[in-house]
């Protein structure tokens, strides 16, 4: 169980927010850029034959002596993409962590008629569930969530440049510790590409900032089996953790640069903590 | 700098296999990493770090390095050559007299000896020769001719501060003569020079180094000690104590004097520099116990002249013994209240009997074996040590110690002696009184004893119906208990002298106890020697017939004196003068070096430490 009862019943109040208009197939609850037959009245213009005499506007007939149709805002869905980063180097609580505000934020989406889908990604799509709507397909939504395992090579920018295009825009939520040998930057332009709205959201474990390490080491890659012997002590410590955080600042920075929201969250950071307060500030969830 | 191994060079290649175990150490632990991306960028920026940085970072193989340098170089035996030649002979003379023990060196002066000989002999060669000899109230070689520096520093460390008079002047004349074994000897004296007149001490060409121990001369001391009948009644003593300063100030000064730890007198004086000061104490003549005199000086750096002792004997009258004798005689004799006088048959004197009495006059023959007793033989008839050949009618006397004990206040002039004896073998006595044939009355010591003899029979001269006849008796008996009755108590002998006395018992059992446990002594010829008596204190001598106790003083104004001189004037108008330390010949230099890899170690340790529990 990825979520408690308690916690689903409080995520049941949140919106996922967005700063730009989907553009999904569907009428949604979100208004979309087309004009539609929804409720919500948008224009006027004038008629012309052919147009639905349905929408013509008696009224204004009435008053000017001249046609005009009248125009709907059309409700649309937004496709939301719950991208996991599932290299090996996420493995252990990075992607646990990962996992847990995943089907967090896309239990939001599916309680506001959102289409979610699934991806895990390596230097490949490793795994992908298809578009699913309403609460109802929450269950099948987390399962494939839990389903996302560790193993393999960090490459994202690889791995979308053969993952299936969405039908119209909506939100991409990337769960990934950025430790790619090749950059973040491929992987966000394609993201960026397609219309995405993107925010990433950087995992990083506590034993990363300083590893508990010290003396005389032979340090191994999880990802490429690499080796690097090197000594170890408190100065070389002092290092890394400057290195550690400025490199965390570069990436919040190339995110920034390319439209990307960037959040960064150590994975000590109690859950609700993190989506009921962090997230609401920076603007990701709201109610 | 020279090398006396310089194939410990070769050890340098153990460097290669320091820098490879170092740098090839296998056991590295492995650890998994989610990338090495970062450490890879931390490595980046630490190549453009400070050098020094770098440099830490093989602090451990620098220090290794460093350390196995230091050792090679050491094991290569550096050293410095100076002026002297390349094998060489030592003289350690090292004085142990009182003056040593002054403390303006840390711990005392000695102390300070034993530190610059320790010095010298680790500035020796492996074929330098070394001889230890201690200059103190005796002189003695502790160590002859050895290259073992380990002996001579267990020699050394051996040395003790006496309380004696030292003899520096025999200590280097023994130095010399034994340095004429050896070619290129040089004998080192390491003393405060105490005062001692050395100008008439050839050098016979060797080397004298003066090693000056000792820096100031702030010291007040007992110069003198004697214990006397009071002038005023007979029964009482006075205490004569003498005390000098020999600082450049005034100083305040206090002398105590205690009967057995009871306080009898007291003193204060203002000391001023070099002015003798003398005091007399009254002492009740009817105790008995021992003295002890205290001066008390702030700022004194000598202990051992502080305190001086004096045995006082109960006052008792001198048991004598006339054997045979006339009666005028006996009637002077009983005539003197001090005299406990016993008449005894020739026939009943023997040694054996006669040994408890305090003097003997004989107006008899003298029996065999008096050795050691106290006697005068009151005519040429009975015989006596000295031997007596033919008769000399009407010797004419011309002339008497008027010095002498016995013959104070005796008036010679014009006695006429009808007959004497010419005198052959005067057995070690001297002549006190002289007739134009020889001698006519012998006085002197004689093992242990006090013997008197006449070479004429008085009564066959005027000499006793004259006055000097019972002066004379009277002053022969003083002089002959002198030793033993009351006052002779008091023995007052300096430290370190030998003290010898008659035992009629067994030698076997005989126990000396003196101020620092027990004191050898020896017995023969039944005579007891104590010859440790370096240490100022009471020696009690008890068994082999006798309990009596003796004090040994320091009373030396030549060790009082503690200022060091500044140089050694020794005969043939050479000097040595004062030096801090020998600098001629080689010092090696591995112990320094030894010191620097010690530390090394250490360092090496701590960064081990540091980088291991950080």
């Amino acid at each position: 169980m990825l979520l408690s009862p308690e916690l689903l019943k409080k995520l049941a109040a949140l919106t996922l927010r967005s700063n730009k208009r989907g553009s999904g197939v569907r009428v949604g609850e979100r208004r979309s850029q087309r004009r539609g037959q929804s409720q919500e009245f948008a224009d006027h213009r004038p008629y012309v034959p052919g147009d639905d005499l349905r929408f013509l506007d008696w009224h204004l007939y009435g008053r000017l002596d001249t046609l005009w149709v009248k125009l709907f805002e059309e409700e649309d869905d937004r496709v939301v993409q719950v991208l996991l980063d599932c290299s090996t180097s996420m493995e252990g609580e990075k992607l646990d962590y990962a996992r847990q505000v995943a089907a967090s934020l896309a239990f939001v989406a599916l309680g506001h008629n959102d289409r979610v889908t699934v991806a895990g990604l390596t230097d490949a799509v490793a795994s992908y569930a298809p578009p699913r709507r309403g609460r109802s397909a929450s269950n099948i939504v987390f399962d494939t969530i839990e389903a996302v395992n560790p193993g393999g090579k960090s490459d994202p920018g690889k791995a979308l440049a053969s993952f299936p295009r969405q039908r119209g825009t909506g939100i991409a939520l990337l769960f990934t510790d950025f430790l790619y040998p090749e950059g973040p930057d491929a992987a966000l332009r394609n993201l960026v590409a397609r219309g995405n709205e993107v925010h990433a959201f950087h995992i990083v474990a506590p034993a990363e900032l300083r590893p508990a390490v010290d003396g005389d080491l032979v340090l191994v890659d999880a990802e490429s089996g690499e080796e690097l012997a090197i000594s170890v002590d408190e100065a070389t410590l002092d290092r890394y953790e400057t290195t550690v955080h400025a490199w965390a600042e570069e990436m919040e920075i190339t995110c920034r640069r390319l439209g990307v929201g960037y959040t960064r969250v150590l994975t000590s950071t109690p859950l609700e903590e993190f989506i009921f307060k962090d997230l609401r500030r920076v603007g990701v969830v709201g109610r | 700098m020279s090398f006396l191994f310089p194939a410990g060079f070769l050890l340098s290649a153990l460097a290669l296999p320091i820098a490879a175990m170092y740098f090839l150490r296998i056991r590295r632990r492995r650890v998994r990493v989610p990338s090495l991306m970062l450490w890879h960028a931390m490595q980046r920026s630490e190549r453009l770090a400070s050098p020094f940085d770098r440099f830490r970072k093989h602090l451990l193989l620098l220090l290794q390095l460093l350390l196995l340098a230091v050792l090679v170089l050491a094991l290569t035996r550096p050293y410095l050559q100076t002026e002297a030649a390349a094998f060489r002979s030592i003289v350690l003379v090292v004085d142990t007299s009182a003056s040593m023990g002054a403390v303006d060196e840390k711990p005392t002066r000695l102390g300070a000896a034993r530190e610059k000989a320790a010095e010298i002999l680790g500035d020796l060669g492996p074929s330098d020769e070394v001889m230890l000899i201690e200059a103190g109230p005796r002189t003695e070689v502790r160590v002859p001719f050895t290259r073992d520096e380990a002996q001579v520093e267990n020699a050394l460390s051996g040395l003790e501060v006496t309380e004696a008079e030292g003899g520096l002047r025999e200590g280097l004349q023994l130095g010399l003569s034994l340095a004429r074994s050896r070619p290129d000897v040089e004998v080192v004296v390491l003393s405060d020079g105490a005062g001692e007149d050395l100008s008439s001490l050839p050098t016979g060409g060797a080397k004298v180094t003066y090693l000056r121990i000792g820096k100031k001369d702030d010291n007040a001391g007992i110069l003198a000690l004697d214990l006397r009948r009071s002038p005023v009644s007979e029964l009482d003593r006075q205490l004569f104590v003498t005390v000098e300063h020999y600082g450049n100030e005034s100083v305040d000064a206090t002398v105590e004097v205690y009967l057995d730890d009871e306080l009898v007198g007291l003193r204060n004086e203002r000391l001023t520099a070099r002015a003798p000061v003398s005091m007399v104490f009254d002492v009740d003549g009817s105790r008995s116990g021992v003295l002890r005199v205290e001066l008390d000086v702030p700022g004194d750096l000598l202990p051992a002249d502080d305190t001086a002792y004096a045995v006082l004997g109960a006052v008792s009258a001198r048991k004598v013994v006339l054997v045979g004798g006339d009666a005028l005689t006996a009637r002077v004799l009983r005539a003197d209240p001090r005299v406990d006088l016993k008449l005894a048959s020739p026939a009943s004197a023997t040694p054996a009997s006669l040994a408890g009495a305090d003097a003997i006059l004989f107006g008899a023959a003298v029996p065999e074996g008096m050795d050691g007793l106290n006697y005068a033989v009151l005519s040429s008839k009975h015989g006596g040590p000295a031997e007596l050949g033919d008769p000399i009618d009407l010797p004419r006397i011309l002339g008497w110690q008027r010095t002498h004990p016995v013959l104070r206040f005796v008036d010679l002039n014009g006695v006429t002696i009808a007959r004497a004896a010419s005198v052959g073998n005067t057995a070690g006595l001297a002549p006190i009184v002289d007739g134009d044939a020889g001698p006519l009355i012998l006085a002197g010591e004689r093992q242990g004893g006090r013997v008197v003899q006449l070479a004429f029979d008085p009564f066959q001269s005027d000499l006793p119906m004259r006055v000097a006849w019972p002066v004379m008796i009277l002053n022969t008996v003083g002089w002959l208990t002198e030793e033993t009755a009351g006052a002779s108590d008091a023995l007052l002998l300096p430290a370190g002298a030998p003290y010898f006395r008659k035992i009629t018992g067994a030698g076997d059992n005989v126990t000396v106890r003196g101020p620092k446990g027990d004191a050898g002594a020896t017995v023969s010829d039944g005579t007891l020697r104590v010859v440790e008596t370096d240490h100022v204190g009471v020696y009690r001598v008890k068994g082999g017939g006798v309990d009596v106790s003796f004090a040994a003083n320091l009373l030396s104004e030549k060790e009082s004196r503690i200022a060091p001189l500044a140089a050694l004037s020794l005969g043939e108008d050479t000097e040595a003068a004062a030096q801090a330390s020998v600098v001629s010949g080689r010092r090696e230099l591995w112990r320094p070096l030894l010191a620097i890899g010690l530390f090394l170690l250490l360092l090496e340790w701590l960064a081990w430490n540091r980088r291991a529990t950080a």
